[in-house]
């Protein structure tokens, strides 16, 4: 790592760090602090839940191939919040969702957010170790699994958060088909093209993960946003400022060329 | 005691983030911990796979003796499952090797063309659903790409306006996508590292 890359590096761990741990307190003290845009699909997630304890079924959750220990892990816990949110809904009065993991180093985490849940919410009893389960990590056969877990489970929903890529189609075309609700998101491109084109709701980019703030509301989580935002800014200035710098020395040139200079 | 572990969980997820945030960002060895630390990482990841085997087995096995719905699928999984293993242990590396090469590759072939049909269905529900500015210009650009992508001189100008498509908006809007991705996970590093993430920390 150039020592330009480190310092632009650790200039921005800080500032996350920073506005996270301040925005955390101001979030703690007052309710208003960061109010969230309208996002439809975590404004869906309440609705699919409460559709599946209605009619007696789960939802299906899948994570694709995030995974912790690699490059995806921020996704995985990001996924697992999701899974969380969701599983404390269902905790109320239904089954545990049926989480569906790409990767093995992902499924000691989902069980954990829906074992998490259901203690969370004294329904202990109703938690099943198979509810979260491995389906092994080839996005077909995945995909494939996820399609028939849909048939065989009777799922009346999917969210699908995490890293999918082109054949997410298959199970948001199967939940689709069975008339059911989706809400589907991914960290790569063609993944996100897909959860757009066919999910009901779809989360793109920074959005999958959001679901802490959205559907916990936690002030940790709202303060993490902000961070976002505020990262976000920064990175905009940088790209207007480094275009301006890179513009001066033809700019000039051009305006030099007008004055009849050159 | 839940206590006790959950502030024991934080303390380590902390203390091994900084350590390797430590020795990645300013290069200071930290007498080889950062090793050491991926070498642990390394032997858990490959403790989750034998879970995920012993999960997969209780799932589809559990299903089998309920015979639940879909029971046969779950038979003919473990069946493979045990199959390929003993094949494996006995040597029979080719035999295995024969049926990747004859049964998955074939099946997930198939999977692939049914791919193609979920898109097209997917396609013609974006359209029928909402019809929205963002959602025709989506249709658009995909006819576009695909019209563009075909090997016809006749379509050169739409190819023209597809290179362009790719070279300007598509890749303007995918590294928007890309830094936004980035940051996020920036921040929820940051929340591990501040002990914030209650997914490791309980």
């Amino acid at each position: 790592m150039d020592s330009t890359t480190q310092v632009l590096t650790t200039l921005i761990i800080l500032t996350a760090v920073v506005v996270t741990l301040i925005g955390t307190q101001f979030a703690r003290r007052r309710r208003d602090f960061y109010v969230l845009r309208a996002l439809p699909a975590y404004d869906l997630a309440p609705r699919l839940v409460g559709e599946a304890v209605e009619s007696g079924r789960r939802v299906q959750m899948a994570t694709g191939n995030a995974a912790l220990g690699g490059a995806s892990t921020a996704l995985a816990l990001a996924s697992a919040e999701m899974l969380y949110q969701i599983a404390s809904r269902t905790a109320v009065a239904g089954d545990p969702p049926l989480a569906v993991v790409g990767e093995s180093g992902a499924l000691p985490l989902m069980m954990s957010a829906i074992r998490r849940a259901y203690t969370d919410a004294n329904r202990l009893d109703r938690y099943a170790v198979t509810a979260a389960r491995w389906a092994p990590a080839a996005s077909l056969a995945m995909s494939a699994a996820l399609v028939a877990d849909i048939g065989d489970e009777r799922a009346s929903g999917g969210v699908y958060v995490g890293e999918f890529d082109a054949t997410l189609a298959l199970p948001l075309e199967a939940i689709a088909r069975r008339r059911g609700v989706s809400v589907a998101g991914s960290a790569r491109l063609d993944g996100m093209a897909v959860a757009y084109a066919m999910a009901d709701e779809p989360l793109i980019g920074e959005e999958l993960f959001a679901a802490g703030a959205y559907l916990g509301g936690a002030p940790s989580h709202k303060a993490a946003l902000a961070a976002q935002d505020v990262l976000r800014w920064l990175v905009i200035l940088g790209i207007i400022g480094s275009a301006l710098v890179a513009l001066r020395v033809p700019l000039s040139e051009g305006l030099a060329r007008l004055s009849g200079g050159g | 005691m839940r206590r006790l572990l959950t502030l024991l969980s934080t303390a380590l997820a902390i203390g091994v983030g900084l350590i390797i945030l430590v020795e990645q960002m300013l290069g200071i060895p930290l007498f080889g911990l950062t090793q050491t630390m991926l070498q642990i990482a390394v032997i858990t990841v490959a403790v989750t796979i034998l879970m995920g085997v012993f999960n997969l087995i209780g799932v589809h096995g559990g299903r089998l003796l309920r015979r639940r719905r879909g029971w046969y699928y779950s038979l003919a999984l473990l069946a493979a499952f045990f199959t390929v293993l003993i094949l494996g242990i006995v040597g029979q590396r080719e035999t295995n090797q024969m049926l990747l090469d004859t049964v998955q590759v074939s099946v997930e072939a198939s999977l692939g063309a049914l791919v193609f049909f979920a898109l097209v269905f997917g396609a013609y529900r974006l359209m029928r659903r909402r019809v929205t500015l963002s959602g025709m210009i989506f249709t658009v650009v995909v006819i576009v790409v695909l019209v563009g992508a075909l090997p016809l001189t006749t379509v050169a100008p739409v190819a023209a306006v597809r290179d362009w498509l790719m070279t300007v908006p598509v890749s303007a809007g995918a590294r928007g996508l890309l830094i936004g991705i980035a940051l996020a996970t920036v921040v929820t590093g940051v929340r591990v590292l501040t002990g914030q993430e209650r997914s490791i920390r309980e």
